[in-house]
């Protein structure tokens, strides 16, 4: 019997040999399960995808869209990297959280490899939960399209990348987003860039970090991106230069006009996000949502946004948002016993029928099935008429007003960024057409408040202001290009629109666009060049 | 996991503990090659496109097996191996992926060792002094796949460090076979063997994990000597 009890001894060291095999997860870096603010989650974080600055140019040139942003932005020098980080961070209320975000870095040859700028950049904007800038290989993610145009405009042209998707999007646990809320976002946006920083030495294709820090942002990453800015400078942190892009700035003269019936272009999303973002900040916005909302759509509208329902099915007539219809047709009715004028200037507000050309952008503001009940509107305008803006309805001081006593206009103060002076380079970047976030309002009442004779006026020669929506100024114009391009992606658009049967000359297909989709190419690709200057200089 | 390896030791001891009769043990030696034909499904998990998949290649390797005449006829077998460690390469189809991740097709993105022990019943025809005799058994295959390793261009892919796992599979098994006999101790053994095997691989790449079923439906061709006792 002894070579069965030999055979069983070499199975049983064979299945014990199974047994010990090397099958667990190894090498897969440090794990910080209970991060502090700043930290990174996982270090190192995981490549999600990489381009040769060929494979690139080659998936660009695959459809119409890339076709123009690789117009727009130009051949890509660099191959890109995109890494996904996880970050520990800050919600709206100062409560502990995580949230994630993209760390996109060059490679190849030269002016890709080595030692490199970072641009820190804040993305507009968006509904989609699962918004997640680092998932370059998935166009059917949200974040796609913008995610592209940051690495071809910036890691591709040799720029590290840093772009948080924000806490409350894609798998942070914070249950909401704390919207427009300058120091959440900024410190959000710091703690990214200490994350990333971190990340750099264990990439897959390591770079260094220059020292050399640029700070933009699109639309609502415009707001956060001045935010940045503002408190890095604040805690005596370097920035190279910041270029804010369309961003609501002047956040309590651009909500004061927004109730006094300049209803902007999606106004019905923003306005959910803002709403929550501040009461989980402040606590008093309201008792019950119906104190702001109106039946129909309080219910459950504080966890609505952000969504992983698409925005045109949640704007669905008998959806959970009306489309574009902020207040109510039927003008607020005057408290008793107030000056005649004011329910003559309530009724000349809903809808404000100037100026003639904004007349029906605002009109589509209001309709039967409203978001904002009338007494809401009403308790703000109140305020609002008692302490006026000192940029809206009448251009003053253009500061905010001293005292609001609304508490929507407290936290809009609180928020707002005209309390500031930048010391280093700035260009502020927009389209003066734009229907979304209005140019003079926040861009151009900007501009005002940093030039001279302005007692904030920054020194001459730091501030850059560029309409991408004005006639270009011939061969001293520095962004003569931009604006150019500007110009016929807008005929483009128009044109487009009107072969396929608009009537209108193209003119709502452009309004549709303009904010969201032509502006955003030309402020990069300019922002890209005040950068590379700012470099140039030795700044 | 233990209580399978709990009822192979049983199913060692019940053949050890049969009652003796003339040369009812032999030792089969000889070697096999492992032809896994698997089919994986497409990966899924975050920051996973479309179109990659894996194919497992072959491998020979020594062949052990241990069988035990019943009767005549009737037989059990226990088959073992110097377990095979197969490369698993990337089969990537996605035409919208960067070119340099379709590059990687092809290349050896892991590998795995197989630990295939199967218990067979066997039935052999004609009379046990014919010279040529044909068999066929039907029995119990269990897989386990352990020393998972990532390689350089599974990394890349991945896009870090990975991990692999493969999840054990218990499965029916056939084989068919023909034995030579050379004479009372010595034979000749040529067998074609295969298994259902159904397992599930899991990828973790810095806390990015990835699964894909597998299904192998495994050729293994066996040559082997045989010595009775």
């Amino acid at each position: 019997m002894t070579p069965v009890h030999l055979l069983t001894a070499l199975a049983a060291a064979s299945l014990m040999a199974a047994c010990g095999g090397s099958d667990s997860p190894a090498n897969l870096g440090r794990v910080d399960d209970s991060p502090a603010r700043g930290a990174l989650i996982q270090n190192p974080p995981p490549r999600t995808a990489f381009f040769t600055a060929a494979d690139l140019a080659a998936k660009l040139q695959a459809s119409a869209s890339g076709r123009n942003l690789l117009a727009v932005a130009g051949t890509p020098k660099c191959g890109v990297d995109v890494q996904y980080i996880q970050y520990g961070t800050v919600g709206g209320a100062g409560e502990a959280t995580d949230a994630t975000g993209a760390l996109m870095t060059p490679s190849g040859g030269a002016g890709c490899t080595g030692s490199r700028p970072v641009v820190l950049y804040g993305h507009g904007t968006t509904t989609a939960k699962r918004y997640n800038l680092a998932n370059l290989l998935d166009e059917a993610n949200p974040a796609w399209s913008e995610a592209a145009l940051i690495a071809s405009m910036y890691a591709a042209q040799g720029f590290i990348v840093v772009a948080p998707n924000y806490a409350g999007y894609d798998a942070s646990r914070l249950g909401y987003h704390p919207y427009l809320n300058a120091e959440q976002q900024s410190s959000e946006m710091i703690d990214a860039l200490a994350a990333a920083r971190k990340a750099l030495p264990g990439l897959l294709q390591p770079v260094q970090d220059s020292g050399k820090l640029f700070i933009t942002g699109y639309s609502q990453g415009g707001h956060v991106a001045m935010a940045t800015h503002r408190a890095l400078q604040a805690a005596g942190q370097p920035v190279t230069a910041s270029a804010p892009m369309s961003g609501p700035y002047a956040l309590a003269a651009f909500n004061d006009a927004v109730f006094y019936g300049n209803v902007n272009l999606g106004s019905t999303l923003f306005t959910p996000l803002l709403v929550t973002s501040y009461q989980k900040a402040y606590g008093n916005l309201y008792t019950r949502l119906t104190d702001l909302y109106e039946p129909a759509y309080a219910s459950g509208i504080d966890t609505l946004l952000p969504s992983d329902t698409p925005t045109a099915t949640l704007t669905v007539p008998g959806g959970r948002l009306p489309q574009t219809a902020l207040f109510s047709r039927t003008p607020p009715t005057a408290p008793a016993g107030s000056p005649p004028a004011l329910q003559a200037t309530l009724n000349a507000i809903t809808p404000p029928t100037t100026p003639p050309q904004l007349a029906p952008l605002f009109a589509l503001g209001f309709g039967p099935s409203n978001l904002l009940n009338n007494q809401a509107r009403l308790n703000y305008l109140l305020d609002a008429l008692a302490r006026p803006d000192g940029a809206f309805p009448s251009p003053g001081t253009g500061l905010p007003a001293a005292e609001p006593q609304h508490p929507v206009r407290i936290a809009t103060k609180k928020n707002d960024l005209r309390n500031w002076t930048p010391t280093r380079p700035v260009l502020l970047c927009g389209g003066s057409g734009d229907p979304s976030v209005f140019y003079s309002l926040n861009t151009q009442l900007m501009q005002g408040l940093w030039s001279a004779p302005s007692p904030a006026a920054m020194p001459a020669g730091l501030l850059s202001v560029l309409d991408v929506d004005s006639p270009a100024g011939g061969v001293a114009d520095p962004f003569a290009a931009a604006k150019a391009g500007f110009a016929q992606a807008k005929a483009g658009a128009a044109s487009a629109a009107v072969s396929a049967g608009a009537s209108d000359g193209g003119a709502s297909a452009v309004l549709q666009a303009y904010h969201g989709g032509l502006v955003p190419p030309f402020c990069n690709v300019a922002a890209r060049g005040f950068f590379q200057q700012a470099l140039a200089l030795g700044l | 996991m233990t209580t399978r390896l709990l009822m192979l030791a049983g199913v060692l001891a019940a053949c050890a503990a049969l009652p003796a009769a003339a040369q009812q043990n032999t030792f089969k030696l000889g070697i096999s090659s492992v032809q896994p034909r698997a089919t994986t499904g497409e990966f899924s998990g975050p920051f996973t496109p479309a179109g990659i998949r894996l194919a497992v290649r072959d491998r020979t390797t020594p062949f052990l097996s241990y069988s035990r005449a019943l009767d005549a006829h009737w037989g059990v077998e226990l088959a073992l191996g110097l377990p095979p460690t197969h490369d698993i390469a990337l089969d990537i189809r996605n035409p919208a992926l960067p070119g340099n991740a379709e590059a990687l097709s092809g290349q050896v993105a892991a590998q795995v060792r197989q630990i295939a022990p199967t218990v067979f019943v066997n039935y052999t025809f004609l009379a046990p002094a014919s010279a040529v005799r044909p068999f066929v058994g039907a029995g119990i295959n269990y897989t386990h796949f352990d020393k998972a390793r990532s390689t350089a261009a599974g990394d890349a892919l991945d896009g870090g460090p990975t991990s692999v796992e493969l999840k054990d599979s218990t499965g029916l098994a056939l084989q068919a076979g023909l034995g030579w006999r050379i004479d009372d101790r010595w034979s000749l053994w040529a067998a074609l063997a295969t298994a259902r095997v159904k397992s599930q691989i899991t990828t973790n790449t810095l806390g990015v994990e990835r699964r894909s079923d597998i299904r192998f439906r495994p050729r293994v061709l066996v040559l082997a000597l045989g010595y009775a006792f």
